[in-house]
Protein backbone atom coordinates (compact mmCIF):
# COMPACT_ATOMS: atom_id res chain seq x y z
CA UNK A 1 0.00 0.00 0.00
CA UNK A 2 1.41 3.40 -0.87
CA UNK A 3 2.19 5.69 2.02
CA UNK A 4 -0.46 8.22 1.04
CA UNK A 5 -3.26 5.71 0.79
CA UNK A 6 -2.13 3.87 3.85
CA UNK A 7 -2.21 7.12 5.79
CA UNK A 8 -5.98 7.44 5.51
CA UNK A 9 -7.59 4.22 6.74
CA UNK A 10 -10.22 6.10 8.72
CA UNK A 11 -10.93 8.37 5.80
CA UNK A 12 -11.62 5.43 3.53
CA UNK A 13 -13.86 3.86 6.11
CA UNK A 14 -15.73 7.12 6.68
CA UNK A 15 -16.26 7.63 2.95
CA UNK A 16 -17.59 4.09 2.66
CA UNK A 17 -19.95 4.52 5.61
CA UNK A 18 -21.13 7.85 4.23
CA UNK A 19 -21.88 6.32 0.84
CA UNK A 20 -23.81 3.42 2.32
CA UNK A 21 -25.75 5.77 4.59
CA UNK A 22 -26.56 8.07 1.71
CA UNK A 23 -27.78 5.25 -0.47
CA UNK A 24 -29.76 3.52 2.24
CA UNK A 25 -31.33 6.86 3.03
CA UNK A 26 -32.79 6.93 -0.47
CA UNK A 27 -36.10 5.46 0.53
CA UNK A 28 -39.63 6.70 0.40
CA UNK A 29 -41.61 5.10 3.15
CA UNK A 30 -45.34 5.32 3.33
CA UNK A 31 -48.08 3.94 5.52
CA UNK A 32 -51.73 4.31 4.79
CA UNK A 33 -54.31 5.10 7.42
CA UNK A 34 -57.99 6.04 7.66
CA UNK A 35 -58.68 9.77 7.49
CA UNK A 36 -61.09 11.52 9.84
CA UNK A 37 -64.74 11.06 8.97
CA UNK A 38 -66.46 13.87 7.11
CA UNK A 39 -65.40 16.21 4.33
CA UNK A 40 -61.68 15.99 3.72
CA UNK A 41 -60.96 19.35 2.13
CA UNK A 42 -62.19 22.80 3.12
CA UNK A 43 -64.03 23.19 -0.20
CA UNK A 44 -65.98 20.03 0.54
CA UNK A 45 -67.51 21.47 3.69
CA UNK A 46 -69.91 23.40 1.48
CA UNK A 47 -73.50 22.26 1.25
CA UNK A 48 -72.83 20.55 -2.06
CA UNK A 49 -70.13 18.46 -0.43
CA UNK A 50 -72.46 16.15 1.45
CA UNK A 51 -71.26 13.21 -0.67
CA UNK A 52 -67.86 13.52 0.92
CA UNK A 53 -69.23 12.83 4.37
CA UNK A 54 -70.39 9.34 3.36
CA UNK A 55 -67.11 8.44 1.69
CA UNK A 56 -64.58 6.48 3.73
CA UNK A 57 -61.28 8.28 3.15
CA UNK A 58 -57.82 6.75 3.47
CA UNK A 59 -54.45 8.34 2.87
CA UNK A 60 -50.78 8.29 3.69
CA UNK A 61 -49.74 9.01 7.25
CA UNK A 62 -46.52 10.89 6.47
CA UNK A 63 -46.46 14.61 7.22
CA UNK A 64 -45.03 15.53 3.79
CA UNK A 65 -47.77 13.65 1.95
CA UNK A 66 -50.49 15.08 4.15
CA UNK A 67 -49.29 18.64 3.68
CA UNK A 68 -48.98 18.36 -0.10
CA UNK A 69 -52.28 16.52 -0.52
CA UNK A 70 -54.04 19.06 1.70
CA UNK A 71 -52.74 21.96 -0.40
CA UNK A 72 -53.97 20.37 -3.64
CA UNK A 73 -57.25 19.30 -2.09
CA UNK A 74 -58.15 22.91 -1.33
CA UNK A 75 -58.39 23.69 -5.03
CA UNK A 76 -61.00 21.08 -6.04
CA UNK A 77 -64.74 20.88 -5.64
CA UNK A 78 -66.84 18.32 -3.80
CA UNK A 79 -67.27 14.70 -4.80
CA UNK A 80 -70.44 13.52 -6.53
CA UNK A 81 -72.44 10.42 -5.71
CA UNK A 82 -75.51 9.27 -7.62
CA UNK A 83 -75.78 5.81 -6.17
CA UNK A 84 -78.81 4.57 -8.11
CA UNK A 85 -78.96 4.08 -11.87
CA UNK A 86 -82.13 4.16 -13.91
CA UNK A 87 -84.34 1.20 -12.87
CA UNK A 88 -84.58 0.25 -16.54
CA UNK A 89 -81.18 -1.39 -16.31
CA UNK A 90 -82.53 -4.09 -13.98
CA UNK A 91 -80.59 -6.52 -11.81
CA UNK A 92 -77.41 -8.45 -12.33
CA UNK A 93 -78.57 -12.04 -12.24
CA UNK A 94 -76.53 -15.24 -11.99
CA UNK A 95 -75.03 -16.14 -15.32
CA UNK A 96 -75.17 -12.56 -16.62
CA UNK A 97 -71.91 -11.09 -17.69
CA UNK A 98 -70.68 -7.72 -16.52
CA UNK A 99 -68.32 -5.62 -18.63
CA UNK A 100 -65.56 -3.78 -16.80
CA UNK A 101 -64.05 -0.95 -18.78
CA UNK A 102 -61.05 1.18 -17.95
CA UNK A 103 -60.42 4.27 -20.01
CA UNK A 104 -58.51 7.50 -19.61
CA UNK A 105 -60.84 10.02 -21.26
CA UNK A 106 -58.26 12.81 -21.51
CA UNK A 107 -60.20 15.45 -19.57
CA UNK A 108 -63.33 15.18 -21.66
CA UNK A 109 -61.51 14.65 -24.97
CA UNK A 110 -62.69 11.06 -25.26
CA UNK A 111 -66.16 10.87 -26.79
CA UNK A 112 -67.85 8.88 -24.06
CA UNK A 113 -71.30 8.87 -25.65
CA UNK A 114 -69.90 7.48 -28.92
CA UNK A 115 -67.95 4.92 -26.90
CA UNK A 116 -71.11 3.77 -25.13
CA UNK A 117 -72.96 3.42 -28.40
CA UNK A 118 -70.22 1.60 -30.27
CA UNK A 119 -68.79 -0.62 -27.54
CA UNK A 120 -71.74 -1.21 -25.20
CA UNK A 121 -74.77 -0.67 -27.43
CA UNK A 122 -76.17 2.15 -25.29
CA UNK A 123 -77.37 5.32 -26.99
CA UNK A 124 -77.52 8.36 -24.70
CA UNK A 125 -77.29 11.04 -27.34
CA UNK A 126 -81.00 11.66 -27.82
CA UNK A 127 -81.62 12.89 -24.28
CA UNK A 128 -82.99 9.55 -23.14
CA UNK A 129 -80.87 6.40 -22.78
CA UNK A 130 -81.85 3.80 -25.35
CA UNK A 131 -80.64 0.28 -24.75
CA UNK A 132 -79.84 -1.92 -27.67
CA UNK A 133 -80.51 -5.65 -27.87
CA UNK A 134 -77.03 -6.38 -26.63
CA UNK A 135 -76.56 -3.77 -23.93
CA UNK A 136 -74.92 -5.60 -21.04
CA UNK A 137 -74.48 -4.54 -17.47
CA UNK A 138 -71.27 -2.60 -17.24
CA UNK A 139 -69.07 -0.50 -15.01
CA UNK A 140 -66.85 2.20 -16.45
CA UNK A 141 -63.67 3.11 -14.60
CA UNK A 142 -62.77 6.49 -16.08
CA UNK A 143 -59.65 8.49 -15.39
CA UNK A 144 -59.18 12.19 -16.13
CA UNK A 145 -62.92 12.68 -16.07
CA UNK A 146 -63.79 16.38 -16.33
CA UNK A 147 -66.32 18.08 -14.05
CA UNK A 148 -67.51 21.64 -14.55
CA UNK A 149 -69.18 23.31 -11.59
CA UNK A 150 -69.70 26.51 -9.63
CA UNK A 151 -68.83 24.42 -6.56
CA UNK A 152 -65.23 24.23 -7.69
CA UNK A 153 -63.72 26.99 -5.55
CA UNK A 154 -62.13 30.19 -6.77
CA UNK A 155 -58.41 30.08 -6.04
CA UNK A 156 -56.20 33.14 -5.69
CA UNK A 157 -53.36 31.89 -7.87
CA UNK A 158 -51.90 28.93 -9.72
CA UNK A 159 -50.15 27.34 -6.78
CA UNK A 160 -50.97 23.64 -6.51
CA UNK A 161 -53.03 23.88 -9.68
CA UNK A 162 -51.87 22.01 -12.79
CA UNK A 163 -52.22 23.70 -16.17
CA UNK A 164 -55.54 23.31 -17.88
CA UNK A 165 -55.81 20.39 -20.30
CA UNK A 166 -58.05 21.14 -23.23
CA UNK A 167 -58.21 18.45 -25.90
CA UNK A 168 -57.28 19.55 -29.40
CA UNK A 169 -59.27 18.90 -31.51
CA UNK A 170 -62.30 18.71 -29.28
CA UNK A 171 -65.46 17.86 -31.21
CA UNK A 172 -68.88 17.44 -29.63
CA UNK A 173 -70.82 19.28 -26.97
CA UNK A 174 -68.22 19.19 -24.20
CA UNK A 175 -70.59 17.77 -21.60
CA UNK A 176 -68.97 17.04 -18.29
CA UNK A 177 -68.96 13.68 -16.56
CA UNK A 178 -71.91 14.46 -14.29
CA UNK A 179 -74.09 15.53 -17.23
CA UNK A 180 -73.22 12.45 -19.24
CA UNK A 181 -73.82 10.04 -16.37
CA UNK A 182 -77.17 11.59 -15.55
CA UNK A 183 -78.14 11.76 -19.22
CA UNK A 184 -77.44 8.04 -19.53
CA UNK A 185 -79.19 7.16 -16.26
CA UNK A 186 -76.01 5.66 -14.84
CA UNK A 187 -74.94 5.49 -11.21
CA UNK A 188 -71.98 7.78 -10.63
CA UNK A 189 -69.17 8.12 -8.12
CA UNK A 190 -66.82 10.96 -8.97
CA UNK A 191 -63.95 12.22 -6.84
CA UNK A 192 -61.79 15.05 -8.16
CA UNK A 193 -58.04 14.65 -7.81
CA UNK A 194 -56.93 18.04 -9.04
CA UNK A 195 -58.03 21.25 -10.58
CA UNK A 196 -58.13 21.67 -14.38
CA UNK A 197 -56.44 25.06 -14.61
CA UNK A 198 -57.10 28.22 -12.63
CA UNK A 199 -59.16 29.96 -15.25
CA UNK A 200 -62.93 29.96 -15.60
CA UNK A 201 -64.67 28.62 -18.68
CA UNK A 202 -68.24 29.66 -19.44
CA UNK A 203 -68.44 31.25 -16.00
CA UNK A 204 -67.62 28.04 -14.15
CA UNK A 205 -64.53 26.22 -13.04
CA UNK A 206 -63.30 22.70 -13.70
CA UNK A 207 -61.61 19.88 -11.87
CA UNK A 208 -60.70 16.37 -12.99
CA UNK A 209 -60.42 12.98 -11.39
CA UNK A 210 -61.61 9.39 -11.32
CA UNK A 211 -65.20 8.39 -11.93
CA UNK A 212 -67.08 5.11 -11.76
CA UNK A 213 -70.22 4.91 -13.89
CA UNK A 214 -72.39 1.83 -13.66
CA UNK A 215 -75.68 0.29 -14.73
CA UNK A 216 -75.79 -1.28 -11.25
CA UNK A 217 -76.37 0.52 -7.94
CA UNK A 218 -73.17 1.61 -6.21
CA UNK A 219 -72.49 1.41 -2.49
CA UNK A 220 -69.65 1.40 0.07
CA UNK A 221 -67.87 4.45 -1.30
CA UNK A 222 -64.14 4.60 -0.62
CA UNK A 223 -61.54 7.18 -1.65
CA UNK A 224 -57.82 6.53 -1.28
CA UNK A 225 -55.49 9.49 -1.52
CA UNK A 226 -52.30 7.98 -2.90
CA UNK A 227 -48.84 8.91 -1.64
CA UNK A 228 -48.00 12.27 -3.19
CA UNK A 229 -45.58 12.24 -6.09
CA UNK A 230 -45.96 14.81 -8.88
CA UNK A 231 -49.61 15.58 -8.24
CA UNK A 232 -52.59 14.54 -6.12
CA UNK A 233 -54.11 11.23 -7.19
CA UNK A 234 -57.22 9.73 -5.63
CA UNK A 235 -58.17 6.10 -6.23
CA UNK A 236 -61.90 5.55 -5.87
CA UNK A 237 -63.75 2.36 -5.02
CA UNK A 238 -67.38 1.34 -4.84
CA UNK A 239 -69.26 -1.93 -4.66
CA UNK A 240 -71.89 -3.51 -6.89
CA UNK A 241 -73.99 -6.57 -6.10
CA UNK A 242 -75.61 -9.33 -8.06
CA UNK A 243 -79.27 -10.09 -7.43
CA UNK A 244 -78.15 -13.09 -5.37
CA UNK A 245 -76.08 -10.86 -3.13
CA UNK A 246 -72.60 -11.49 -4.55
CA UNK A 247 -70.44 -8.43 -4.21
CA UNK A 248 -67.80 -6.98 -6.45
CA UNK A 249 -65.60 -4.08 -5.43
CA UNK A 250 -64.68 -1.78 -8.30
CA UNK A 251 -61.43 0.11 -7.89
CA UNK A 252 -60.50 2.92 -10.26
CA UNK A 253 -56.86 3.94 -10.10
CA UNK A 254 -54.63 6.49 -11.76
CA UNK A 255 -50.92 6.64 -10.92
CA UNK A 256 -48.54 9.51 -11.56
CA UNK A 257 -46.74 9.61 -14.87
CA UNK A 258 -43.65 10.99 -13.16
CA UNK A 259 -42.48 12.59 -10.00
CA UNK A 260 -40.00 15.41 -9.70
CA UNK A 261 -36.46 14.62 -10.83
CA UNK A 262 -35.24 15.07 -7.27
CA UNK A 263 -37.70 12.48 -5.97
CA UNK A 264 -37.00 10.14 -8.87
CA UNK A 265 -33.34 10.09 -7.90
CA UNK A 266 -33.82 9.92 -4.15
CA UNK A 267 -36.55 7.29 -4.17
CA UNK A 268 -35.01 5.00 -6.78
CA UNK A 269 -37.74 5.77 -9.33
CA UNK A 270 -40.38 4.25 -7.07
CA UNK A 271 -43.13 6.75 -7.97
CA UNK A 272 -45.72 4.27 -9.18
CA UNK A 273 -44.60 1.43 -6.95
CA UNK A 274 -45.16 3.60 -3.90
CA UNK A 275 -48.63 4.51 -5.14
CA UNK A 276 -49.46 0.89 -6.00
CA UNK A 277 -48.31 -0.32 -2.61
CA UNK A 278 -50.19 2.49 -0.89
CA UNK A 279 -53.36 1.57 -2.73
CA UNK A 280 -53.04 -2.14 -1.92
CA UNK A 281 -52.32 -1.38 1.72
CA UNK A 282 -55.33 0.92 1.98
CA UNK A 283 -57.55 -1.69 0.34
CA UNK A 284 -56.35 -4.27 2.83
CA UNK A 285 -57.29 -1.88 5.67
CA UNK A 286 -60.72 -1.50 4.07
CA UNK A 287 -61.05 -5.29 3.87
CA UNK A 288 -59.96 -5.71 7.48
CA UNK A 289 -62.45 -3.12 8.66
CA UNK A 290 -65.30 -4.72 6.72
CA UNK A 291 -64.57 -8.32 7.73
CA UNK A 292 -62.04 -8.35 10.57
CA UNK A 293 -62.13 -12.09 11.21
CA UNK A 294 -62.34 -13.47 7.72
CA UNK A 295 -60.40 -13.83 4.53
CA UNK A 296 -61.25 -11.29 1.83
CA UNK A 297 -64.97 -11.70 1.42
CA UNK A 298 -65.41 -9.71 -1.71
CA UNK A 299 -64.12 -10.07 -5.24
CA UNK A 300 -62.24 -7.02 -6.42
CA UNK A 301 -61.43 -5.68 -9.83
CA UNK A 302 -59.03 -2.77 -10.11
CA UNK A 303 -58.49 -0.96 -13.35
CA UNK A 304 -56.97 2.22 -14.52
CA UNK A 305 -54.16 4.19 -16.02
CA UNK A 306 -51.00 3.03 -14.30
CA UNK A 307 -48.84 5.28 -16.51
CA UNK A 308 -46.32 2.47 -16.72
CA UNK A 309 -43.55 2.60 -19.28
CA UNK A 310 -43.32 -1.13 -19.72
CA UNK A 311 -45.27 -4.27 -19.02
CA UNK A 312 -42.67 -5.47 -16.52
CA UNK A 313 -42.56 -2.43 -14.28
CA UNK A 314 -42.22 -3.24 -10.59
CA UNK A 315 -45.58 -1.65 -9.79
CA UNK A 316 -47.35 -3.93 -12.30
CA UNK A 317 -45.53 -7.02 -11.09
CA UNK A 318 -46.52 -6.19 -7.54
CA UNK A 319 -50.17 -5.62 -8.51
CA UNK A 320 -50.27 -8.97 -10.35
CA UNK A 321 -49.16 -10.63 -7.13
CA UNK A 322 -51.81 -8.81 -5.12
CA UNK A 323 -54.48 -9.56 -7.75
CA UNK A 324 -53.57 -13.14 -8.67
CA UNK A 325 -56.50 -13.84 -10.99
CA UNK A 326 -55.69 -10.86 -13.22
CA UNK A 327 -56.03 -11.46 -16.94
CA UNK A 328 -52.69 -11.66 -18.82
CA UNK A 329 -51.69 -8.21 -19.96
CA UNK A 330 -49.86 -9.33 -23.06
CA UNK A 331 -47.87 -6.12 -23.28
CA UNK A 332 -50.73 -4.41 -25.06
CA UNK A 333 -49.95 -0.78 -25.81
CA UNK A 334 -52.79 1.63 -25.05
CA UNK A 335 -50.98 4.93 -25.27
CA UNK A 336 -48.33 4.35 -27.89
CA UNK A 337 -45.69 3.24 -27.28
CA UNK A 338 -46.56 2.58 -23.64
CA UNK A 339 -48.70 -0.16 -22.05
CA UNK A 340 -50.35 2.19 -19.57
CA UNK A 341 -53.84 0.81 -18.98
CA UNK A 342 -54.57 -2.40 -17.12
CA UNK A 343 -57.28 -4.35 -15.34
CA UNK A 344 -56.53 -6.55 -12.33
CA UNK A 345 -58.76 -9.06 -10.61
CA UNK A 346 -58.88 -11.17 -7.49
CA UNK A 347 -61.63 -13.52 -6.51
CA UNK A 348 -63.30 -13.73 -3.14
CA UNK A 349 -62.68 -16.77 -0.95
CA UNK A 350 -65.72 -18.63 -2.33
CA UNK A 351 -65.03 -17.70 -5.96
CA UNK A 352 -68.53 -16.43 -6.57
CA UNK A 353 -67.49 -14.14 -9.40
CA UNK A 354 -65.18 -15.25 -12.19
CA UNK A 355 -63.39 -13.68 -15.07
CA UNK A 356 -64.43 -14.90 -18.49
CA UNK A 357 -61.37 -16.41 -20.17
CA UNK A 358 -60.19 -14.67 -23.31
CA UNK A 359 -62.47 -11.69 -22.82
CA UNK A 360 -59.77 -9.14 -22.02
CA UNK A 361 -59.24 -6.83 -24.95
CA UNK A 362 -58.35 -3.35 -26.08
CA UNK A 363 -60.71 -1.18 -28.08
CA UNK A 364 -59.61 -0.48 -31.63
CA UNK A 365 -60.43 3.21 -31.46
CA UNK A 366 -59.32 5.88 -29.00
CA UNK A 367 -62.66 7.71 -29.49
CA UNK A 368 -60.71 11.00 -29.58
CA UNK A 369 -58.96 10.34 -26.28
CA UNK A 370 -55.20 9.87 -26.09
CA UNK A 371 -55.69 6.36 -24.68
CA UNK A 372 -57.40 3.25 -25.93
CA UNK A 373 -59.74 1.58 -23.48
CA UNK A 374 -59.50 -1.97 -22.13
CA UNK A 375 -62.48 -4.20 -21.46
CA UNK A 376 -62.85 -7.45 -19.56
CA UNK A 377 -65.94 -9.50 -18.80
CA UNK A 378 -66.90 -11.01 -15.46
CA UNK A 379 -69.68 -13.38 -14.54
CA UNK A 380 -71.50 -14.13 -11.30
CA UNK A 381 -71.45 -17.91 -11.01
CA UNK A 382 -72.77 -18.62 -7.52
CA UNK A 383 -75.30 -16.98 -5.28
CA UNK A 384 -74.51 -16.30 -1.64
CA UNK A 385 -75.06 -19.39 0.47
CA UNK A 386 -75.19 -21.75 -2.49
CA UNK B 1 -28.78 -3.49 3.99
CA UNK B 2 -26.50 -5.92 5.83
CA UNK B 3 -25.83 -8.04 2.77
CA UNK B 4 -25.35 -4.98 0.59
CA UNK B 5 -22.99 -3.45 3.14
CA UNK B 6 -20.98 -6.65 3.41
CA UNK B 7 -20.76 -6.92 -0.37
CA UNK B 8 -19.56 -3.35 -0.60
CA UNK B 9 -16.96 -3.88 2.09
CA UNK B 10 -15.65 -6.98 0.35
CA UNK B 11 -15.47 -5.16 -3.00
CA UNK B 12 -13.65 -2.29 -1.39
CA UNK B 13 -11.21 -4.52 0.42
CA UNK B 14 -10.52 -6.40 -2.76
CA UNK B 15 -9.56 -3.16 -4.46
CA UNK B 16 -7.58 -1.70 -1.62
CA UNK B 17 -5.62 -4.78 -0.66
CA UNK B 18 -4.15 -5.25 -4.13
CA UNK B 19 -0.68 -3.81 -3.76
CA UNK B 20 -0.27 -0.81 -6.01
CA UNK B 21 2.94 0.07 -7.75
CA UNK B 22 5.64 1.98 -5.98
CA UNK B 23 4.69 5.55 -5.24
CA UNK B 24 6.74 8.11 -7.01
CA UNK B 25 7.35 11.44 -5.43
CA UNK B 26 5.30 14.39 -6.69
CA UNK B 27 2.72 12.32 -8.57
CA UNK B 28 0.00 12.18 -6.00
CA UNK B 29 -0.60 13.84 -2.68
CA UNK B 30 -2.86 13.65 0.31
CA UNK B 31 -5.35 16.13 -1.06
CA UNK B 32 -5.55 14.43 -4.45
CA UNK B 33 -6.10 11.06 -2.80
CA UNK B 34 -8.92 12.42 -0.67
CA UNK B 35 -10.41 14.40 -3.53
CA UNK B 36 -10.08 11.49 -5.93
CA UNK B 37 -11.77 9.12 -3.50
CA UNK B 38 -14.60 11.52 -2.72
CA UNK B 39 -15.19 12.40 -6.36
CA UNK B 40 -15.01 8.77 -7.45
CA UNK B 41 -17.48 7.74 -4.78
CA UNK B 42 -19.86 10.53 -5.72
CA UNK B 43 -19.57 10.30 -9.49
CA UNK B 44 -19.75 6.52 -9.81
CA UNK B 45 -22.45 6.28 -7.14
CA UNK B 46 -24.61 8.87 -8.85
CA UNK B 47 -24.04 7.29 -12.26
CA UNK B 48 -24.97 3.89 -10.85
CA UNK B 49 -28.21 5.29 -9.41
CA UNK B 50 -29.10 7.01 -12.68
CA UNK B 51 -28.18 4.02 -14.80
CA UNK B 52 -30.08 1.53 -12.68
CA UNK B 53 -33.32 3.50 -12.32
CA UNK B 54 -35.09 2.08 -15.33
CA UNK B 55 -33.57 -1.41 -15.59
CA UNK B 56 -34.16 -2.03 -11.87
CA UNK B 57 -37.76 -0.86 -11.98
CA UNK B 58 -38.43 -3.54 -14.61
CA UNK B 59 -37.81 -6.14 -11.92
CA UNK B 60 -39.65 -7.15 -8.79
CA UNK B 61 -36.62 -6.14 -6.74
CA UNK B 62 -37.20 -2.52 -7.75
CA UNK B 63 -35.73 -0.07 -5.25
CA UNK B 64 -33.59 -2.76 -3.58
CA UNK B 65 -31.91 -3.35 -6.92
CA UNK B 66 -31.22 0.40 -7.25
CA UNK B 67 -29.65 0.41 -3.79
CA UNK B 68 -27.37 -2.51 -4.60
CA UNK B 69 -26.28 -0.81 -7.82
CA UNK B 70 -25.67 2.47 -5.99
CA UNK B 71 -23.62 0.88 -3.24
CA UNK B 72 -21.58 -1.16 -5.74
CA UNK B 73 -20.99 1.87 -7.97
CA UNK B 74 -19.96 4.00 -4.99
CA UNK B 75 -17.54 1.35 -3.77
CA UNK B 76 -15.91 0.97 -7.18
CA UNK B 77 -15.74 4.73 -7.60
CA UNK B 78 -14.26 5.23 -4.15
CA UNK B 79 -11.54 2.66 -4.70
CA UNK B 80 -10.76 3.87 -8.23
CA UNK B 81 -10.74 7.50 -7.11
CA UNK B 82 -8.32 6.80 -4.29
CA UNK B 83 -5.98 4.98 -6.64
CA UNK B 84 -6.31 7.71 -9.24
CA UNK B 85 -5.65 10.47 -6.74
CA UNK B 86 -2.76 8.58 -5.28
CA UNK B 87 -1.17 8.25 -8.69
CA UNK B 88 -1.76 11.62 -10.27
CA UNK B 89 -2.89 15.04 -9.15
CA UNK B 90 -3.43 16.01 -12.76
CA UNK B 91 -6.05 13.30 -13.32
CA UNK B 92 -8.01 14.46 -10.28
CA UNK B 93 -7.78 18.11 -11.24
CA UNK B 94 -9.10 17.31 -14.72
CA UNK B 95 -11.98 15.35 -13.32
CA UNK B 96 -12.83 18.01 -10.76
CA UNK B 97 -12.86 20.60 -13.51
CA UNK B 98 -15.13 18.35 -15.57
CA UNK B 99 -17.45 17.94 -12.61
CA UNK B 100 -17.63 21.72 -12.28
CA UNK B 101 -18.59 22.13 -15.93
CA UNK B 102 -21.11 19.32 -15.54
CA UNK B 103 -22.59 21.02 -12.51
CA UNK B 104 -23.08 24.24 -14.45
CA UNK B 105 -24.52 22.54 -17.54
CA UNK B 106 -26.79 20.27 -15.47
CA UNK B 107 -28.05 23.18 -13.40
CA UNK B 108 -28.72 25.12 -16.59
CA UNK B 109 -30.76 22.24 -18.00
CA UNK B 110 -32.62 21.98 -14.68
CA UNK B 111 -33.34 25.69 -14.71
CA UNK B 112 -34.79 25.51 -18.21
CA UNK B 113 -36.94 22.52 -17.32
CA UNK B 114 -38.11 24.15 -14.11
CA UNK B 115 -39.67 26.89 -16.20
CA UNK B 116 -41.74 24.48 -18.28
CA UNK B 117 -42.47 21.55 -15.94
CA UNK B 118 -45.12 22.73 -13.47
CA UNK B 119 -44.13 20.81 -10.36
CA UNK B 120 -40.35 21.21 -10.67
CA UNK B 121 -38.66 23.29 -7.98
CA UNK B 122 -35.20 24.28 -6.83
CA UNK B 123 -34.48 20.79 -5.54
CA UNK B 124 -34.86 19.55 -9.10
CA UNK B 125 -32.45 22.14 -10.44
CA UNK B 126 -29.98 20.98 -7.81
CA UNK B 127 -30.61 17.34 -8.75
CA UNK B 128 -29.92 18.06 -12.42
CA UNK B 129 -26.77 19.89 -11.37
CA UNK B 130 -25.70 16.94 -9.24
CA UNK B 131 -26.25 14.53 -12.12
CA UNK B 132 -24.38 16.83 -14.45
CA UNK B 133 -21.44 16.92 -12.06
CA UNK B 134 -21.37 13.12 -11.88
CA UNK B 135 -21.34 12.83 -15.67
CA UNK B 136 -18.86 15.69 -16.03
CA UNK B 137 -16.39 13.91 -13.78
CA UNK B 138 -16.12 11.09 -16.33
CA UNK B 139 -17.50 12.53 -19.54
CA UNK B 140 -15.80 10.40 -22.17
CA UNK B 141 -16.83 7.08 -20.70
CA UNK B 142 -20.36 8.29 -19.95
CA UNK B 143 -20.88 9.67 -23.46
CA UNK B 144 -19.43 6.62 -25.21
CA UNK B 145 -21.49 4.33 -22.98
CA UNK B 146 -24.63 6.37 -23.58
CA UNK B 147 -24.13 6.31 -27.33
CA UNK B 148 -23.47 2.57 -27.35
CA UNK B 149 -26.48 1.91 -25.11
CA UNK B 150 -28.76 4.11 -27.21
CA UNK B 151 -27.68 2.46 -30.45
CA UNK B 152 -28.06 -1.05 -29.05
CA UNK B 153 -31.43 -0.16 -27.53
CA UNK B 154 -32.71 1.32 -30.78
CA UNK B 155 -31.67 -1.74 -32.77
CA UNK B 156 -33.17 -4.18 -30.27
CA UNK B 157 -36.39 -2.15 -30.10
CA UNK B 158 -36.77 -2.51 -33.84
CA UNK B 159 -35.79 -6.17 -34.00
CA UNK B 160 -37.39 -7.77 -30.95
CA UNK B 161 -41.15 -7.32 -30.48
CA UNK B 162 -41.02 -7.94 -26.72
CA UNK B 163 -38.24 -5.38 -26.25
CA UNK B 164 -40.13 -2.30 -25.11
CA UNK B 165 -39.37 1.39 -25.47
CA UNK B 166 -38.56 1.59 -21.76
CA UNK B 167 -35.99 -1.18 -22.19
CA UNK B 168 -34.25 0.92 -24.84
CA UNK B 169 -34.18 4.01 -22.63
CA UNK B 170 -32.95 1.88 -19.75
CA UNK B 171 -30.18 0.46 -21.90
CA UNK B 172 -29.03 3.96 -22.87
CA UNK B 173 -28.87 5.11 -19.24
CA UNK B 174 -27.25 1.88 -18.10
CA UNK B 175 -24.69 2.29 -20.87
CA UNK B 176 -23.92 5.79 -19.65
CA UNK B 177 -23.42 4.52 -16.11
CA UNK B 178 -21.28 1.56 -17.12
CA UNK B 179 -19.17 3.71 -19.43
CA UNK B 180 -18.67 6.37 -16.76
CA UNK B 181 -17.75 3.90 -14.03
CA UNK B 182 -15.50 1.94 -16.38
CA UNK B 183 -13.61 5.12 -17.19
CA UNK B 184 -12.85 5.57 -13.47
CA UNK B 185 -11.50 2.03 -13.24
CA UNK B 186 -9.52 2.25 -16.49
CA UNK B 187 -8.01 5.63 -15.61
CA UNK B 188 -7.07 4.39 -12.15
CA UNK B 189 -5.39 1.33 -13.64
CA UNK B 190 -3.61 3.45 -16.26
CA UNK B 191 -2.43 5.94 -13.67
CA UNK B 192 -1.09 3.28 -11.38
CA UNK B 193 0.50 1.51 -14.34
CA UNK B 194 2.26 4.67 -15.44
CA UNK B 195 3.72 5.03 -11.95
CA UNK B 196 5.43 1.70 -12.44
CA UNK B 197 4.33 -1.58 -10.99
CA UNK B 198 6.26 -4.26 -9.17
CA UNK B 199 8.88 -5.78 -11.44
CA UNK B 200 8.78 -9.49 -12.12
CA UNK B 201 12.28 -10.84 -12.82
CA UNK B 202 12.32 -14.11 -14.68
CA UNK B 203 15.56 -16.10 -14.45
CA UNK B 204 16.03 -16.98 -18.07
CA UNK B 205 19.26 -18.24 -19.50
CA UNK B 206 19.79 -18.33 -23.20
CA UNK B 207 22.53 -20.58 -24.47
CA UNK B 208 24.00 -20.06 -27.88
Amino acid sequence: MSPVVAGFPRLRFCLLVASIAAVSGCTADYSMEPQPAGPLCPSQSAALGTADSIIAWYGPGQARDKRKLGEWCKTVGPSVIDSLPSPDYGNWVIGDSLAIVTWNVNVGGGDLELFLREELDLDCERGQPTRGRHTPHFALLLQEARRQSHAVPIVPDGRNVPPRIEPDPWPGEHRDIVDIARGCGLALFYVPSMRNGVEETDGTREDRGNAILSTLPLSDFVALELPFEGSRKVTVAATVHSQAGDSLRLVNLHFSVSSTFYRTLTTGNSTRLRQAQGMVEALSIVEAERSPDAAPSIATTAGGDTNTWSDDETALQQLRIDFPESPPSGGVVTRAPFPTDHIFFRQDAERRIELIDGSYRRTESTYDSDHQARIVWLRAVLGVGK
Amino acid sequence: MWKEGAATLCTLLLFLTVTPGRAQEGEGGAWSTVAGGALGLYSAGMLAVTGSLIPCTQTLAGVKCVRVAAVSGSAIGLASGIYLGDASEQFVEDRLRGAGYGLLIGSGVGLMLQRVVPHYGFKDIAAFGASGAAIGASPKGAIIGFAAGTLTGAVLWQLIPTFEFADGVGLALAGMAIGGIASWVIDAADAQGSKGGPELVLPVTIRI
